[in-house]
């Protein structure tokens, strides 16, 4: 398991593919997809069309049926998640998942972990190493709490944060991992416009100044259609259309597919 | 009924309350800190406890002309290590297998803990059988550990209590520091929190219960070892009343909680003395001292029927 080298700007995230089935439902059935770093990639779909799935299976949490899924040369399925998040996937979670009797940094610092290796000696003693490494995971942290506007929250506990502050933490916790590969799975869920617009400029920013694969679940359409480079419809487990905002927003199928969940 | 000599003898049943609450206490944590990142009452840590005290009673026996210093480290680190491993084996062998397995029912982990609580029981007794052809092994008597020193008030305190104190203390502050201050307790408190988000964050939660079960099991056999050195005797079912009472402790805590579980370590064992002397004396000795037992049991029965969530607990203590 090594680390792939940081600004590789051919990096692909690759489904290929790949079914899950849940007893008798097909969750995600054949589905292929290329998610690439440097870009905005939504995937939208009606409830039920196997987002969150493909989220599972991509972090590890799944294990495909069938298929497989890449990260550059290497293949990430039958990886243990812990393993594919230190790969370089962070993700968010739909509802919110965070460590919340601890501290704001403390929470970014867990994801520090997995580029730190000391042992119990070394803390007890507190050897050079083990300072080092703790001034170096404090750096990362903090960078990714001042990128999501949290830095002067950084000693409050995470569960007393506001439901906002709550989802920009989710974001810098991933951050923290130093991931190729950024899941968010619906970041704007709840949030008012206000927020939502601010969101929109830092996911942005993501983008352009750490050159991160972005992978966004959302049903604000309103900001996949103003964020995404590309956008992919699922409905059933499969790739129903994928192209362009504007492409996508004009495909008869993909009309029919959000029609047809609501007549 | 004399209400002097109970005010008399007030600080000494204190102290000695204490101590034993200091070794309630380190056992405790062992429970409460696996609970904490597995949800499972590892009913086996008692018998986790007890073979850290047959291990550091022979490593005392063996190294008895070394002096009482190097004999007390030596079989404090022995206790350390072999209940650390042990517990950390139990994982493997017992628990890990069927977190696979059967992760959705909570109660075969349980049922897991109490056969390998049997197993580690008679395991011993075949041991103590067979090399020593006896079923206990006595502490050595060192002049300087039995030495009793005059403290204020009238009470007075031996040289093992002191040994005994320092020891926790030190046990105590390093797991705090541990816990609160090092990447690997953050790891623990965030499988604690929630294993799976702190998976995809990049731990390991197999590495981290191994840790938890390792540093449970170190605290439990230095209890054992100073437990043993208080009470001289250990055989193989020593283990079941101190691990029962500790048990107790963390769920008066508050279970999955460490301060909770330090807290409800002391005070049980405090309660524990104090009934067991003055119960006798308010009664005009009617009701004696082995009547003491009665107290862990009776507050265990409280907290779960007026606050089963423990005195720091965080709301969820149904899982079992």
């Amino acid at each position: 398991m090594s680390r792939v080298p940081y600004r590789q700007e051919t990096m692909r995230l690759e489904v290929r593919e790949v079914s899950k089935r849940f007893g008798g439902l097909q969750a995600i059935s054949r589905l292929t997809l290329a998610f690439e770093a440097g870009t905005i990639h939504a995937v939208i779909g009606p409830n039920g069309a196997g987002k969150s799935t493909l989220f599972n299976l991509l972090t590890g949490i799944y294990r495909p049926d069938s298929g497989s899924i890449w990260l550059h040369d290497q293949r990430l399925d039958g990886r243990p998640p812990h393993q594919v998040a230190a790969m370089g996937l962070g993700r968010t979670f739909q509802n919110i998942r965070l460590f919340d009797a601890m501290t704001v940094l403390e929470n970014c610092l867990v994801a520090c972990h997995h580029h730190l290796r000391s042992t119990y000696l070394d803390a007890v003693l507190r050897t050079g190493r083990f300072r080092r490494m703790e001034r170096q995971a404090m750096q990362i942290a903090d960078q990714a709490l001042v990128i999501m506007g949290l830095g002067v929250r950084r000693g409050a506990i995470a569960g007393a944060l506001s439901y906002g502050e709550r989802r920009r933490l989710e974001i810098a916790r991933a951050l923290a991992l130093q991931p190729r590969f950024l899941l968010l799975d619906e970041p704007a869920a709840g949030m008012n416009p206000q927020e939502t617009q601010q969101l929109q400029e830092t996911i942005a920013s993501l983008r352009a100044e750490l050159h991160l694969g972005i992978v966004l679940i959302e049903h604000d359409m309103h900001l996949v259609m103003g964020l995404s480079d590309k956008v992919s419809v699922l409905e059933y487990g499969t790739r129903i259309a994928e192209g362009t905002p504007e492409a996508v927003r004009n495909d008869p199928r993909v009309i029919e597919a959000y029609l047809g969940q609501e007549a | 009924m004399d209400w002097q000599i109970i005010l008399d003898i007030l600080p000494s049943v204190l102290l000695e309350g204490l101590l034993l609450g200091l070794v309630y206490a380190m056992i405790a944590l062992g429970y409460s800190m696996v609970y904490g990142v597995l949800g499972l009452i590892n009913f086996a840590h008692s018998e986790v406890f007890m073979i850290g005290a047959v291990a550091g009673a022979e490593v005392m026996i063996g190294c008895v002309h070394a002096g009482p210093a190097a004999a007390l480290v030596l079989a404090l680190l022995a206790g350390a290590l072999v209940s650390g491993m042990l517990a950390v084996l139990i994982e493997r062998v017992a628990y890990r297998p069927l977190r696979r397995r059967a992760s959705k029912v909570r109660l075969v982990p349980l049922i897991t803990a109490i056969g390998v609580s049997f197993f580690l029981q008679d395991a011993a007794r075949l041991y103590l059988g067979l090399v020593h052809d006896d079923f206990y092994r006595v502490y050595p008597n060192f002049e300087l550990l039995e030495r009793t020193m005059d403290l204020p008030l009238q009470a007075t305190i031996q040289g093992k209590g002191i040994v005994l104190m320092g020891v926790a203390a030190l046990m105590l502050g390093v797991l705090w520091f541990l816990v609160v201050r090092t990447p690997m307790g953050r790891a623990i408190r965030a499988v604690a929190q929630d294993r799976e988000a702190a998976s995809l964050m990049g731990i390991d939660p197999d590495r981290v219960i191994t840790r938890t079960f390792f540093l449970g099991g170190c605290l439990g056999g230095v209890a054992g070892v100073l437990f043993g050195l208080l009470y001289t005797q250990i055989n193989p079912y020593s283990g079941f009343f101190p691990g029962i009472k500790a048990f107790t402790a963390a769920v008066l805590g508050g279970i999955g909680s460490i301060p909770g579980a330090a807290l409800g370590g002391l005070f049980l064992g405090v309660l524990e003395i104090m009934g067991g002397t003055y119960l006798p004396l308010v009664s005009d000795g009617n009701i004696g001292t082995e009547y003491k037992d009665i107290f862990a049991f009776a507050v265990l029965i409280a907290i779960l029927l007026f606050k089963p969530s423990g005195l720091l607990g965080r709301g969820h203590v149904e899982k079992v």
